[in-house]
């Protein structure tokens, strides 16, 4: 029972961060309709802003946090802006493959700039609590817990930004017809930068939530960045709410598979696992029937 | 109130509207007819900013809107009910209505408009929590009509309102579209496959033939006109 606990509680926290990253893919998915496969290494290139902010400059953690995200921000709307929307009107394809050429990029840039070496980045928050259990003792880092409130405010506002402001519902509407938004006055192009904006942000959130624990380095985001696109198909790639229920999932079954099956195999479990539900429910958990083959 | 002056659009290399002039006159309901690919939605698609004219002008209110960004022609009161509906499915009909008032400022006036539209087309009201794409055709019509009134045009233009609908509700579409003429002065552009109706309805009415301007004239003197009569409504 204890270790089921543990595990699940691990589970949660790997499936936060996935669930993260996932929304933000997601998100620039739906608004946008183009896969960003430079997600993760844009989170990563802003981290090591706020690593260089914290170490080289000496600003405090909270300003070098905060510094990092709206770099991120900037970053996502500038990529959109100034790098997608100019082949929009080609392909999805070529902006596809745009993104797969941004993706070498931050990764070049990064290992010329900051070299291949680990680097520690700190908690946000210290410490460890325990909890008592009849069948023993629960551990839980207080980091773990900033984790679990971070994602969870991140999704609620969302829902909350979607569902009940002006913006939120201009973002829905493009995101559902795009040329039927224009023809309401809403700027198509502010809301593909926002979206992109803010997706990116998201991935630097969940950079600096998951930097302890994987060091900062050119490819520190490319594990959570295949299990967010993967997390983000069992929900369903065109649902927000699927997503942050596909990547929970995943980081529950990897960690049940990595504790009770096999560490070295728990990836590929995983997988398997969704495969087969895949199978089952080709749309995915939450998915809409048709989504365009891009 | 609308100058449309020599306008040409392409794609690609293809020529769809070979220099076309007309006219909307405030308070009247104007018709553009003609067959299939004459280019009838391409003129409605330049006008709302979403097709880039190559030659021309789009002159509103004396004002040059030809290479106007879509957003500002909405503000300025051009407002286009798109052919399809092209509604947004998955939102209820109310945030289909609200997406329509994007570029209003009040939220009272907003929420007055709504009422109207509401009043207008009762069977929205009773639909207003479902989701846009569980409507049937007729109530879809309906509400794209509604989303579009919802951004306060002066100019409403409308592709192919009737399309697809059954007789009776097409019927019911236009008299709603009368009494928004008559009643509130709006100004209505009309593309219609269905002349007959349309021109029954119109006060003047232009005939496009593959990018071109063709005939124009009285709705009323239209429908009299044997080759009209002849090559559009099939008597």
């Amino acid at each position: 029972m204890t270790m089921f606990l543990q595990q699940l509680i691990l589970g949660l926290r790997g499936g936060s961060l996935i669930a993260l990253v996932a929304l933000g893919i997601v998100m620039i998915f739906k608004t946008t309709g183009v896969v960003n496969f430079a997600y993760g290494y844009m989170g990563m290139f802003s981290i090591y802003i706020a690593y260089t902010f914290l170490n080289t400059v000496g600003a405090p953690l909270w300003l070098s946090v905060t510094i990092c995200i709206a770099f991120a921000f900037a970053l996502g709307a500038a990529a959109e802006r100034g790098l997608l929307r100019q082949v929009r009107h080609l392909s999805k394809g070529a902006m596809l493959i745009l993104t797969l050429g941004m993706l070498m990029i931050f990764e070049g840039l990064a290992l010329q700039i900051w070299k291949q070496d680990y680097r520690s980045f700190p908690n946000l928050v210290s410490g460890v609590r325990m909890i008592t259990i009849d069948t023993g003792r629960l551990v839980i880092r207080n980091q773990d817990i900033l984790i679990f409130i971070v994602a969870a405010a991140i999704m609620a506002g969302l829902f909350i930004y979607f569902k009940y402001t002006k913006t939120g519902l201009a973002i829905r509407a493009t995101a559902q017809n795009e040329n039927a938004a224009k023809l309401m006055g809403i700027k198509v192009g502010v809301i593909f930068a926002l979206s992109w904006g803010v997706g990116v942000s998201l991935g630097a959130v969940s950079a600096v939530l998951a930097a302890p624990r994987t060091f900062i380095h050119p490819n520190m985001m490319l594990p959570l960045q295949i299990r967010g696109l993967t997390g983000a198909v069992l929900g369903g790639f065109d649902s927000l709410p699927g997503a942050v229920v596909g990547g929970i999932l995943l980081g529950v079954i990897e960690q049940f598979m990595g504790a009770y099956i096999s560490e070295e195999l728990k990836m590929a479990l995983s997988l398997l696992i969704i495969l087969v539900v895949l199978l089952v429910k080709p749309s995915g958990l939450m998915g809409s029937k048709a989504i365009e083959r891009v | 109130m609308l100058k449309i002056e020599g306008l040409e659009v392409y794609y690609g290399y293809v020529m769809a509207l070979k220099g076309i002039t007309f006219q909307v006159k405030e308070k009247t309901i104007t018709a553009l007819l003609g067959a299939n690919g004459a280019g009838k939605s391409t003129t409605l698609n330049t006008i709302s900013g979403l097709i880039r004219a190559k030659r021309g002008k789009i002159i509103y209110k004396e004002k040059e809107m030809t290479h106007e960004d879509s957003s500002r022609i909405v503000k300025a009161g051009i407002v286009q009910c798109p052919e399809g509906r092209m509604l947004f499915p998955s939102l209820t009909v109310k945030e289909n209505l609200l997406a329509g008032a994007y570029n209003q400022t009040k939220r009272t006036s907003v929420l007055e408009d709504m009422e109207d539209v509401l009043k207008l087309f009762p069977i929205l009201s009773e639909r207003r929590k479902q989701m846009a794409g569980t409507l049937s055709g007729g109530e879809q019509q309906m509400l794209a009509i509604g989303r579009a009134l919802m951004a306060s045009p002066q100019l409403l233009m409308l592709d192919e309102p009737s399309l697809g609908l059954a007789p009776k509700i097409a019927e019911q579409i236009f008299d709603r579209l009368i009494m928004l003429n008559k009643e509130r002065d709006l100004t209505i552009l009309l593309v219609e496959q269905n002349a007959n109706a349309a021109l029954a309805i119109c006060d003047y009415a232009y005939i496009l033939e593959t990018g071109k301007m063709g005939l124009s004239g009285k709705g009323k003197d239209l429908l009299q006109n044997p080759l009209v009569r002849q090559k559009y409504l099939g008597a």
